[in-house]
């Protein structure tokens, strides 16, 4: 027999241990181990190192263990949240920078009319236009820094 | 499941005889019965860690398990 065959029938056997297998694989997993085996003799101790170790005793009182599977869960859904969360920040920013690449030119132009009409010197001009692209630059930093803080707290619990 | 007084030393020897980051997933998963997602939550680790950590981990469990009973 191929001893590609073999290694796929090693692949599978974990899969369908740790992730569940696709009814096809399962269905070739099947009649493999029914000819081979080697990779019966390999499905029957996976088997049996499952079953013992779901019966191990984990010595912790009833309800921390409990408790525990609550923080873990409520953990998991934190991350979620904190995750669709910054999809949208990345998406806000890039919108806010596109829109900032293409308004240059026209602020450029609202800036040395203020300084043209209101007589402002050219410095004051260029420190105006580098505020108007550097505060929202700073506002979200300002935002992700505090979201990562309020992740780091929620995992501190 | 009832096992053996025998054989659940033997498991916890073979358990011990395994990397401690192997121990604590297959333990999570097994006998915790923790999802991946909230194992690499609690571990700290991306997902495709802890499967990496599960299939290897089985796989030294299952030599352990196989060298303690010869």
């Amino acid at each position: 027999m191929n001893d590609n065959l073999h290694v796929r029938a090693q692949r599978l056997l974990a899969e369908s241990v740790l992730e569940g297998l696709r009814p096809s694989d399962e269905t070739w997993l099947r009649e493999h181990l029914a000819e081979c085996p080697a990779c019966a003799q390999e499905a029957s101790a996976t088997q049996n190192a499952l079953r013992a170790l779901r019966a191990v005793p984990v010595h912790v009182p009833r309800d921390l263990a409990a408790r525990t599977q609550l923080r873990v869960r409520l953990r998991a859904q934190e991350a979620s949240a904190v995750s669709n969360g910054s999809f949208w920040l990345w998406v806000v920013t890039a919108a806010s920078w596109l829109l900032g690449v293409f308004s240059a030119p026209l602020v450029w132009r609202g800036f040395a009319w203020l300084g043209s009409n209101f007589g402002l010197p050219k410095l004051a001009i260029e420190m105006g236009f580098v505020l108007w692209w550097a505060v929202p630059a700073l506002v979200a930093v300002g935002a992700v820094l505090h979201q990562r803080a309020l992740s780091t707290g929620a995992k501190g619990i | 499941m009832l096992v053996s007084r025998e054989n659940e030393q033997s498991v916890q020897l073979s358990l011990l005889k395994i990397p401690a980051y192997y121990r604590e997933v297959l333990l999570l998963r097994f006998s915790e019965e923790l999802g991946l997602e909230e194992i690499a939550t609690v571990m700290a680790t991306p997902i495709s860690t802890v499967k990496s950590r599960l299939y290897r981990g089985l796989a030294a469990l299952k030599t352990a398990m196989t060298e303690g009973a010869a």
